[in-house]
């Protein structure tokens, strides 16, 4: 995403073609916006409808059905969707890391079967890293693929899996080789297809009354030796690449941008007070400052580098932004959050209150990207 | 960073080290070695026009000498002297020929005429290092329009307030009483137009100062052993430490993406700046606090050298309107110039995206 590389007409045109898209899908009523949308907005026609306008897969090769175009566009498009709460929830997984990470790591038949579907925004996806046992300390999983020659048996249960119950396929992390002593050694990827007789996916609901996740128990369940994803034993290595990826987008200080575009909406049809200006102006200021910063790691990124520092930062400082945005709106607003019933405002408000303790858990605990920081500065 | 604006920080930190700055709190005007080098050498009218005898160079390359000075602990009227007056003095046509200035907002002015004479009355408050500045340059804004007026600083009229900030420095109000001005003129530049460069110039001053207190603490954390290992090792430290370093990437990611934006469309510009000013202002004093939480008590002692930083943090976010101020001028472009939010997040570059 070299300045310069993608000529500023050409984003110009392209953040206006999907304004324009998400006008009309709102006039029409096809969606209504949502806070932390890209979790919560699960819609399969919506995300077909992306796809046939070509802001899937973007910047994959056209030969695997992609649109070959720059990271820098698909920041556009991504950012647009989540600023208008749009339901992105079913293709997100699968078009922000799946799809990069089977181009990177796949065989040619995986690239082929996969990654044109989820450029179209027929096939979703699913990742089984976290374990009952292994939440942030990832290295410590325990489900296991045994190899049978042709193909593995899988063995195990994955936790907080997003979207399960919904996905065409998961990738899964599991242990090939060794003891959980081994830590990061002996890790692999599997790409596995969903539904199957021997995979069990059990809901979890969560303090919003959806089931967003799953619990996802693998009964000795065999998969053709083909789903390896990768090198046996990379896993570990794999899987952080991937997570480079997944922190710092635009999803990490945009979850709950609806909210604030809607109450804006409120203050300048009711008025607004001294106090509720300068939280506006506050909140608005703080989430330029954060796109700047995720601007540079997708900059960085596309030039070839590893900003896992500057990555870790971005979803330390977003993602504690999206909950201090909800508290500041709160207490500006005097709203009473409704879960069902009232306003769009006062649902919107309930919603984004009782999603906010996983801004901070979601992808890598806070403390945890702090220590990766910290390690940054030579501290540990 | 362009390439002069990389030359010019590179001398300028060549410049420090040849005159090294004093770093105790409460700080006194750093060397006038310092100040006569960044004179000689032409650093103190980077941006002026060169008909008015500047270097007719870019705002950016300016702020990269603003950087490196704010950033190793000098104090020195750069900001008010060559971002600002010498600037101001610059669009019509005037040089200041060597003189130090500061610069003075004088809100409701009288600019009387009397035939070549021109006489400015009015009051300018808030105005820093009046006290070494040997010229003002007052933007006056007059019902007519404001008018650019140059004065001695020891003419007839001229009334210092002179105190002292919260770094030591020199800072206070200017009462003009009918003060003769050396020079007047119409000004092209508003009051808030000139606010506004203020507004930029300290937020990045104010990104300098905490990248220094950022590298400071964590030199001071890994150096410095209690309970038998470095600070650095204890998780707490760690956690803190994290959070400031993030939060002083930000101010400086803040500061840089303004400074790009400068030079661009107007109004995304002033968005830019305004977002940029709330960013930094607010960051500096977390950033502050969590410097003196990892230094102990040493650190508020008059010779060590953080609290020239973080005395520059905490009074900094004040210069050229606060947080608070420039929330509210965003607050206006949305809810009263009908601008989305999220236009104002994305800005109209996307060149900048």
């Amino acid at each position: 995403m070299s300045r310069g590389a993608v000529a500023d007409d050409v984003l110009h045109a392209l953040r206006d073609e999907v304004r324009t898209f998400l006008r009309t899908e709102l006039a029409d009523g096809a969606f209504r916006p949502d806070v932390d949308s890209w979790m919560t907005g699960f819609d399969p026609d919506f995300s077909r409808r992306l796809g046939e306008r070509g802001w899937l897969g973007l910047t994959m090769p056209v030969e695997y059905g992609g649109q070959g175009r720059t990271a820098v566009e698909r920041f556009v498009v991504t950012e647009e969707l989540l600023a208008h709460g749009a339901p992105v929830a079913a293709h997100w997984i699968a078009d922000r890391q799946m799809a990069p990470s089977i181009l990177a790591n796949g065989t040619e038949t995986q690239k082929r079967r996969y990654i044109p579907g989820i450029s179209s925004g027929t096939v979703f996806f699913a990742i089984g890293m976290s374990e009952p046992d292994a939440g942030s300390d990832l290295a410590s999983v325990r489900t296991r693929a045994t190899g049978n020659g042709d193909t593995w048996s899988l063995r195990g249960t994955k936790v907080w899996t997003t979207g399960a119950h919904i996905a065409h396929a998961m990738v899964l992390l599991a242990r090939t080789d060794g003891s959980t002593e081994d830590r990061r050694e002996g890790l692999s990827q599997f790409v596995v297809d969903l539904p199957h007789p021997d995979i069990e996916i059990r809901p979890l609901a969560s303090i919003d009354g959806e089931a967003h996740f799953n619990e996802v128990i693998f009964h000795d369940a065999v998969v053709d030796s083909s789903a390896l994803l990768g090198v046996r034993g990379q896993g570990w290595r794999q899987v952080m690449s991937e997570l480079a990826f997944e922190r710092s987008g635009p999803e990490r200080y945009l979850s709950t941008l609806p909210l604030l575009r809607a109450w804006t909406g409120l203050l300048r049809e009711h008025g607004a007070t001294p106090e509720q200006r300068r939280t506006l102006g506050e909140l608005t200021a703080q989430a330029w400052a954060l796109r700047q910063m995720s601007l540079q790691v997708a900059r960085e990124l596309h030039a070839g580098g590893e900003p896992d520092v500057l990555a870790a930062m971005v979803k330390d400082l977003g993602s504690t932004f999206e909950g201090d945005l909800v508290s500041a709106i709160r207490d500006a607003s005097g709203a009473i959050p409704r879960r069902t019933g009232g306003t769009d405002f006062e649902r919107m408000l309930a919603q984004a209150v009782l999603h906010t303790p996983a801004f901070t858990l979601r992808g890598g605990t806070n403390e945890i990207l702090r220590g990766i920081i910290a390690r940054g500065l030579g501290m540990r | 960073m362009s390439d002069l604006a990389t030359e010019l920080a590179a001398a300028t930190a060549a410049m420090l080290a040849r005159f090294p700055v004093d770093l105790r709190t409460p700080g006194a005007e750093s060397g006038t070695e310092l100040w006569a080098a960044l004179l000689d050498a032409g650093f103190t009218s980077v941006d002026v026009p060169e008909e008015a005898g500047g270097q007719g160079a870019d705002l950016a390359d300016a702020l990269a000498v603003l950087d490196a000075l704010a950033g190793a602990g000098a104090l020195t009227p750069y900001a008010e002297h060559a971002l600002l007056a010498a600037w101001l003095a610059g669009n019509v046509g005037h040089s200041l020929d060597g003189a130090t200035a500061t610069v003075a907002v004088v809100d409701d002015a009288t600019v009387d005429r009397d035939g070549e004479r021109v006489r400015l009355s009015g009051d300018a408050v808030g105005v820093a290092h009046l006290a070494t500045a040997e010229v003002v340059v007052a933007l006056a804004g007059t019902p007519d329009g404001p008018v650019i007026a140059v004065c001695r600083c020891d003419c007839p009229g001229v009334r210092l307030d002179s105190g002292t900030d919260l770094s030591g420095m020199s800072f206070g109000d200017i009462d003009f009483e009918g003060v003769e001005a050396d020079f007047a003129a119409a000004s092209p530049i508003t009051v808030d137009d000139l606010r506004t460069r203020g507004a930029l110039v300290y937020a990045v001053a104010l990104a300098a100062a905490a990248r220094a207190v950022r590298e400071r603490t964590v030199r001071y954390a890994a150096e410095r052993v209690q309970f038998g290992r470095p600070l650095a090792k204890f998780q707490a430290i760690q956690q803190t430490l994290a959070r400031m370093a993030a939060q002083t990437t930000l101010m400086e990611t803040a500061a840089r993406a303004a400074t790009d934006a400068a030079s661009g469309d107007a109004v995304t510009a002033r968005n830019a700046i305004a977002a940029a000013k709330i960013v930094t202002s607010r960051h500096a004093h977390e950033v502050a606090a969590a410097a003196h939480q990892i230094h102990g008590a040493i650190g508020f002692t008059a010779e060590h050298a953080l609290g020239r930083f973080t005395t520059a943090l905490w009074g900094w976010s004040d210069r050229y309107g606060d947080d608070h101020e420039w929330a509210n001028v965003l607050a206006e472009r949305i809810l009263d110039g009908g601008v989305d939010s999220w236009d104002v997040i994305v800005g109209g570059r996307d060149g900048n995206a």
